[in-house]
């Protein structure tokens, strides 16, 4: 038996070492060169360079058009536009990284309120940008939550509108006119149904769309100043207390389930996308959606003749209240060592025109005083509700993430428990009141 | 460098374990500082980017700190708010019992395809590759692929099932089943690899055992029972425990790289009776060492038998190929003339097409979802309707282009590409040498309560961190990619520490104390004997920090300050509108970010898979 076995230095050990090393070398070398790229402003003198945080996907392409047209009048002022995603999580972790951009575009939802309280933001009292906007639209901003509860914590670009849109060539056929009042939408909904359309299509398997249609009732219903009551009771919250969902909602959460009795069977495991693409072909003569819904149903069908009107909740045509949030939202960061080249910035984009022409391209409404009609058609009827000032804000955003709004409506849905439904939203607030001050203050 | 002879016994080793294996403990002689160095450092950053942040997450969950403006303590209310509300216990018991239920069914599964894998089948890396799929397909496209399924195609699929009837996942009763099929789905693919890798230690011959069993002659190894390259090393042991003098053994020899073959200590002949039943482990762990790229950098040059060992180790996917090597040595011709006709005759590659229907069946289950992404991203937003499954009228490209732009794709994956590539080279480098200290250390207090200390991290979750790790990062300059890269080789330590410790107490310590001899410096040793033998290891490791960090989301969306540093993953959510998604666009732009992993995937998967196998073996 014969060992062949015998062993050498392979000749190319010192070779494979001295790659290791190599990339190693390269690797640290690259970071190294990343970190000081990072680190660094772009040399160019003379020119300031702004931070604009832009939390809206959908408007990337109109924004890049309006800085470019802001550059080329303003050679001084570079805008580099941050579009996150997930902007509720992405402005938090910049606050907590103490880098506030220095222009931000935010939805007007609960989350900016919170983020104004917080003193993030500049103070814009005294504003000359301030006359050029609809007060209304400025005043629904204002109940999300100011700075010291008197501040003027951001400037509204352009609104939606949560209201009911409707298929006017089903109407028009079942001879049905707008209803302005609770008895007539009834009174539709029955005709519908008598005649084989479907009145209403539901898409409770996005547990959210459940809340848009109890913002458009609830807003108008659940009183006037029932949030800023409600915050002033702090964790006093229940059936018991002057103001609480229990003794506020029961008749919001009645009408609700009214409508629902209309969706199509099987409305709880339809979608959102299943919704607009139903509507959009004709399935249903209704859609519980706001207006940003327009753009998914014309995708679907161009040709759909869509309209919207507010949801009539009383008995009094006098009382109809569009529910409108501020879509697009402008503000300036508090400490920002650029604040005048920021407010440049910022009166290029409340200019009238460019508000208006953003506002069609994002099919939104302009939140300029005294806009333009709406040229969109689909529109056009809401727009005097934005004329005249009676819009009112959403209430999901007066109600903290931390209370899982949609799922307990979804719920409710569900199974038609409106007292079990009521007392979990003023358990809920009670608990995210107990921890929370600015729930608590109201300020 | 003073050289490290066996000094100061340490007490634990006047006692030893066993009398055939007196010195596997730990290294005999003082700490040299080097093992410091390699240990204290990590644990310095680990501290500051882990354990400060837990304590400052605990801290704040006695606030109600928002990560901004003002905040008041508020003692337990957090907690009371928490344990007070139904949904909160009732979401304990789902959680419960989903982990139960999801872990159940994926091992199960994954068994049962990997065995199917593992038998001969045709096609067999392109099936491999298949069940892959689910690992790198980003929780995104299958979360709306299993959703649009069970709200759309199933109830029209199966309209007279009640339950599927009118959308599963709206069924108070029965929507967590949908949940645990995703789960199971998506996990199944990292533990096919691992049950794979551990199959493919499992000779053939013990999974069919047709033929009775027989106890070789020269040794008692049962060596019919081993795969055919095993045989071949088990004729190298039987050859140099026979026919070569004591003090001319090479493992006598320092630098030589072939842990296990030591006097008494895991040698072959020693093994029926001292671990009956583990007859395969040693000479496979021998396969590792005995490739061109030997650790101690001393390869045996033997002529074409070895040479042939050499090949199939580096090719172990193809391991059930019957390996006829050209011109036996003398050795092996002794035992090939007992077994080598029957062998022959026995393993000759003869496709199971029993199992390669079954796996086939098997791999619709991912193929489906697969293609239902591949042609909604060729749909227009219109077509997305039906069951979802209909060809679209017309393939929409555009779709392809439009992701391309608007992802900024190009900038994207080279960031992502820079990060992962930064991560796992980092991970690898650190995290091994980090694991090595501590596991030549481990009968010291200190490197055991570093491990210890390192292992609790594994328990906690990265929300609890989250807040605090962006202001460190902030605070540090560290919010971009070079600090992501550092984050991902921090945080895995815990899990990879976990993972190398156990593999490099596997590996014999004199091999170490041969080189120490030698006057190798520990640094040395570690990069040139321990890193190349730790090869199993940094390919389990390595796909770990790979997948991770190309499809995370979380870490990159909070960490990323500069818009141009974003990653694939962030960049796609350009299509995720405040109301409206994207979905055709979105998943032509998935598509584009899973491929590279895809592509990575399959021209390594024979190395990831012997890599892994490797490994499982101790």
């Amino acid at each position: 038996m014969t060992d062949t076995t015998t062993y050498q230095r392979p000749p190319r050990r010192a070779q494979r070492r001295h790659r290791l090393r190599r990339l190693v070398s390269v690797v640290a070398l690259g970071a190294l060169g990343l970190g000081t790229l990072s680190g660094c402003a772009p040399a160019t003198t003379g020119v300031v360079t702004l931070d604009f945080f832009q939390f809206k996907a959908e408007a990337i392409g109109d924004f890049d058009t309006i800085i470019a047209e802001f550059e080329a009048a303003n050679p001084d002022i570079h805008v580099v536009q941050n579009s996150v995603p997930d902007p509720d999580t992405a402005i938090r972790t910049l606050l907590v990284k103490n880098k506030v951009p220095d222009v931000l575009s935010l939805g007007g939802s609960g989350n900016l309120g919170q983020l104004a309280r917080a003193g993030v933001f500049h103070d814009f009292t005294g504003d000359p940008l301030l006359a050029g906007i609809n007060p209304a639209v400025q005043k629904i901003l204002a109940a999300l939550g100011t700075n010291k509860g008197t501040e003027v914590n951001a400037l509204g670009m352009v609104s939606n509108a949560n209201g009911v849109l409707y298929n006017r060539d089903i109407f028009a056929a079942q001879g049905i006119a707008v209803p302005t009042t609770w008895d007539e939408l009834i009174a539709a909904a029955d005709k519908l149904t008598a005649a084989g359309i479907t009145p209403f299509y539901g898409t409770l398997a996005d547990a959210w769309t459940a809340q848009v249609s109890l913002n458009g009732i609830g807003a108008q219903l659940g009183g006037k100043d029932f949030f800023p009551d409600l915050r002033k009771q702090g964790a006093d919250v229940g059936a018991s207390s002057a103001v609480s969902f229990e003794k506020n909602y029961p008749e919001t959460f009645a009408k609700l389930a009214k409508l629902y009795s209309y969706a199509q069977p099987g409305y709880l495991g339809k979608s959102y996308a299943d919704g607009n693409l139903a509507f959009a072909h004709g399935e249903s003569a209704m859609l519980m959606q706001g207006i940003w819904a327009l753009a998914p149903i014309l995708a679907n069908n161009p040709d759909i003749n869509v309209g919207s009107f507010p949801y009539p909740v009383t008995d009094n045509p006098e009382d109809i209240r569009l529910v409108s949030g501020v879509d697009v939202a402008i503000t300036i960061g508090r400490d920002t060592p650029h604040y005048a080249e920021s407010k440049r910035f910022v009166d290029f984009l409340l200019q009238k025109e460019t508000v208006e022409k953003f506002a069609a391209s994002q099919n939104m409404f302009s939140g300029a005083r005294d806009a333009a009609p709406n040229a969109n058609p689909a529109l056009a009827e809401l727009q005097p509700y934005f004329t005249t000032g009676q819009i009112v804000g959403f209430i999901d955003h007066q109600i903290p993430a931390s209370i899982p709004l949609g799922p307990i409506v979804q719920q409710f849905l569900t199974d038609k428990d409106s007292a079990g439904a009521l007392a979990t939203l003023d358990n809920d607030w009670r608990k995210v009141a107990a921890r929370t001050p600015s729930t608590r203050s109201g300020d | 460098m003073p050289t490290h002879v066996l000094t100061r016994p340490t007490p634990e080793r006047t006692t030893p374990i066993s009398p055939a294996r007196p010195r596997r403990r730990g290294i005999a002689r003082a700490t040299p500082r080097a093992f410091y160095w390699m240990v204290v450092p990590a644990l310095a950053i680990f501290a500051l980017l882990h354990t400060v942040p837990v304590l400052i997450g605990v801290f704040f969950s006695f606030t109600n700190y928002a990560g901004f403006g003002a905040w008041d303590f508020v003692g337990f209310t957090n907690f009371l708010a928490l344990f007070q509300d139904d949904r909160v216990l009732k979401a304990y018991g789902f959680s419960f019992g989903f982990a139960i239920v999801a872990t159940i069914l994926t091992n199960v599964i994954s068994l049962a395809i990997a065995v199917g894998l593992n038998a001969k089948i045709a096609l067999q890396s392109t099936f491999r590759g298949i069940f892959f799929i689910p690992y790198v397909l980003s929780i995104l496209v299958v979360g709306y692929v299993f959703q649009y399924f069970f709200a759309n195609a199933l109830p029209t699929i199966a309209s007279n099932i009640p339950v599927f009837r009118d959308n599963i996942l709206t069924s108070p009763d029965w929507a967590w089943t949908a949940i645990v099929a995703l789960a199971v789905w998506q996990s199944c693919a990292f533990a096919i690899i691992l049950y794979l890798a551990g199959l493919q230690t499992i000779p053939q011959e013990a999974l069919r055992s047709i033929r009775p069993r027989r106890r070789d002659t020269g040794t008692s190894v049962p060596f019919d029972h081993l795969p055919a390259d095993q045989r071949f090393l088990h004729d190298q042991h039987g050859a140099q425990s026979q026919g070569i003098p004591a003090g001319l053994r090479p493992d006598r020899r320092p630098h030589q790289g072939r842990p296990g073959h030591l006097d008494g200590v895991d040698h072959p002949s020693d093994l029926p009776g001292r671990f009956p039943g583990r007859r395969v482990r040693v000479p496979v762990r021998e396969r590792g060492h005995l490739r061109d790229r030997d650790p101690g950098r001393l390869i045996p040059a033997v002529p074409s038998s070895s040479a042939q060992g050499g090949r199939l180790l580096m090719t172990t996917s193809t391991l059930d190929t019957p390996a006829v090597g050209p011109a036996p040595t003398s050795a092996r011709s002794a035992h090939r003339r007992n077994s080598a006709p029957r062998r022959r005759a026995g393993d000759r590659p003869r496709i199971n097409w029993w199992a390669t229907a079954l796996i086939a069946v098997c791999s619709i289950t991912v193929l489906v979802p697969l293609y239902f992404a591949i042609i909604t991203a060729l749909k227009t937003p219109d077509q997305l309707t039906g069951t979802g499954f209909e060809l679209p009228t017309s393939f929409h490209w555009q779709n392809f282009v439009d992701a391309w732009t608007l992802t900024k794709f190009p900038q994207a994956l080279m960031n992502t590409a820079f990060i992962t590539v930064g991560a796992v080279v980092l991970t690898l480098m650190t995290n091994s040498l980090v694991a090595y200290a501590i596991a030549r250390n481990m009968h010291k207090p200190f490197f055991k309560g570093a491990y210890f200390y390192l292992l609790s991290a594994i328990f906690i979750p990265f929300p609890i961190i989250m807040l605090p790790v962006v202001k460190e990062t902030a605070l540090f300059g560290l919010d971009n990619q070079v600090g992501l890269i550092l984050l991902y080789a921090v945080f895995g330590l815990s899990l990879n520490v976990f993972i190398y410790v156990a593999f490099i107490k596997s590996i014999p310590i004199e091999l170490e104390e041969a080189a120490y001899t030698d006057g190798a410096s520990t640094w040395r040793v570690f990069w040139q004997i321990i890193f190349p033998l730790l090869t199993p290891m940094n390919a389990t490791v390595g796909i770990l920090t790979c997948v991770w960090a190309w499809n995370d989301f979380i870490l990159p969306l909070v960490v990323l300050s500069d818009p141009a540093a974003r990653t694939l993953q962030l960049s796609q959510f350009v299509f995720q509108g405040q109301f409206n998604t994207n979905y055709s666009a979105a998943f032509a732009s998935y598509l584009m970010a899973m491929a590279p992993l895809l592509i990575v995937y399959i021209f390594a998967q024979r190395w990831v898979i012997s890599g892994v196998m490797r490994g499982s073996i101790k």
